[in-house]
């Protein structure tokens, strides 16, 4: 009898723990016997389950009859979710320039990047749309999407480039998307609606209610931008694009949800078909120069769980799934939220490869967050395709079941890894697991469900 | 010991159920539904803009 790895027992009070398996996606309450029964079997001794217990146990995926079964089941969930993966697009990342024109609080592009004016050529446009086909016909039938991003995609030094952009995406099969702050999007009217076909989809970021904005948000004369962005979301709805409306979340405006959502709510964008809202906490990854204001996900859990309570309806006008760990360990104790969580055996789309992200240095990155570091390049796009195998294969395969530090761990597909570019900038190669703040947020979560169970009895789904 | 999730729903079951494939097709329509990973969120994603 075999007690898989990926179980965890968390004591919520008195005769009563919850019993998590990371293996199976099973959520248990158990009594104290139960609990020290499991306890025995997993420092090797063999406890007397009762038959009811065992069938419960084994059918939940906690029981195996030796490790080599509970690793065979392991992959094969893995195996469903690679499944999974594929229907995701591939995703090549433009970035037409790296330049920005704000300067807000938060970045996480250096100012020594942000402050590069290089923009993409019509040459380099080309060769990376090449690199673009050559990287999907290994994996024929997957959704190709182009993802504009920065520095600031849409600027008045980047329109050329972008028409060039949208040109190529129309003509190659390519869907759109465009990550920008909003601020310019009305210099671009013209050509987003050439390209109607495309469908774009647009994510804009908006912080807050316009003071809470414009302290953040600024540019780089230090004025707001929240006009020149509520301008650009209606002028995107008017034109039938989708848009993404995302709120970076952090220690300034966390009190501000419940007035944004109104805001929301007053614009009329909330009851707009093609209008949503995400909410994502400001991270620092690599942990070098953290914003003051940031909040880990760990320490935005009683606060967001305590807004949830009270505001109940804001859990679905503003997007948590960002919130990845907490979102992930609610839907599975909790139920509600959005669609259903699957395990998380990579972190990010940078693990699987399925991004790549082309600079106006003419370099090919893995990840959106490492763009004009030439340490983190994982090839050459122009002039030809060159990638580099040995920036390259640190990259490979990275999952929870690859990843050294992974190995026993038992929130291992709560969590997902962690961040690559941490890892490679820590340790010198992505080959390597970051706990990041996934211990943190399931203690923190537990923490609340113990307090919560002492208050009342658990609103738990069934 | 009390299930707080049905058995039929595990990780295990729900992704390689028959049937889970087709419930949610992509659509290019403005206000068609996102593909079936957006149906089972792969938990994947840096924008969720797919």
């Amino acid at each position: 009898m075999h007690l898989t790895k990926l179980a965890s027992l968390h004591r919520l009070g008195p005769d009563k723990s919850l019993l998590l398996n990371a293996l199976s996606g099973a959520v248990d309450l158990v009594d104290d016997g139960l609990r020290a029964e499991l306890l025995e079997l997993s420092v090797g001794l063999t406890p007397a389950f009762d038959e009811q217990q065992l069938s419960a146990l084994q059918e939940r995926g906690y029981l195996f009859t030796s490790e080599a079964e509970e690793r065979s089941a392991l992959l094969a969930v893995h195996r469903s979710a690679q499944e999974l993966y594929t229907l995701r697009p591939l995703q090549f990342v433009l970035c037409p320039t790296y330049a920005c024109n704000l300067n807000c609080s938060y970045c996480f592009e250096s100012a020594g990047v942000r402050s590069r004016a290089e923009v993409m050529s019509r040459r380099q446009v080309a060769d990376a749309f090449a690199a673009a086909k050559a990287i999907a016909a290994a994996q024929p039938g997957r959704e190709r999407q182009i993802i504009l991003f920065g520095g600031e995609p849409l600027l008045p030094s980047t329109k050329d480039v972008v028409g060039a952009i949208l040109d190529r995406a129309e003509s190659g099969g390519f869907s759109v998307q465009i990550v920008t702050n909003g601020t310019c999007l009305e210099e671009f009217t013209s050509l987003l609606a050439e390209h109607g076909t495309l469908a774009i989809g647009v994510q804009i970021t908006l912080d807050g209610p316009q003071p809470i904005h414009d302290a953040r948000r600024r540019r780089l004369d230090g004025t707001g931008s929240f006009a020149e962005v509520a301008r650009g979301i209606e002028t995107c709805l008017e034109l039938g694009l989708k848009v993404n409306a995302r709120m970076n979340v952090d220690a300034q405006n966390l009190d501000s949800l419940e007035e944004f959502a109104e805001l929301l709510e007053a614009r009329g964008w909330l009851a707009h078909p093609n209008f949503k809202c995400l909410l994502a906490p400001v991270t620092d990854h690599i942990g070098e120069n953290p914003p003051p204001s940031m909040l880990r996900e760990d320490q935005l859990v009683e606060p967001v769980l305590a807004l949830w309570r009270s505001h109940p309806e804001l859990r679905q006008k503003l997007g948590f799934q960002l919130f990845r760990v907490l979102n992930h360990l609610i839907s599975v104790i909790e139920g509600g939220g959005d669609s259903p969580v699957a395990p998380r055996f990579h972190y990010c789309e940078a693990d699987r490869q399925d991004i790549h992200v082309f600079g106006p240095d003419g370099l090919v990155y893995i990840c959106p967050e490492s763009i004009g570091d030439e340490r983190c390049a994982v090839g050459i796009y122009s002039p030809g395709y060159r990638p580099w195998p040995a920036r390259l294969r640190g990259w490979r395969n990275r999952s929870v079941l690859t990843l050294p530090e992974c190995q026993g761990c038992d929130i291992a597909t709560f969590c997902g890894g962690g961040c690559g570019y941490a890892a490679l900038r820590r340790y010198g190669s992505p080959a390597h697991g970051i706990c990041g703040g996934a211990p943190g947020v399931v203690k923190a979560y537990i923490q609340e469900l113990q307090q919560r169970f002492s208050r009342e009895q658990l609103p738990l789904a069934t | 010991m009390v299930s707080l999730n049905k058995t039929a729903t595990l990780w295990s079951r729900r992704l390689a159920a028959p049937g889970r494939r087709g419930q949610r097709i992509r659509s290019t329509a403005p206000d068609g539904p996102g593909p079936d990973c957006c149906f089972f969120f792969c938990n994947v994603c840096c924008w969720l803009i797919c």
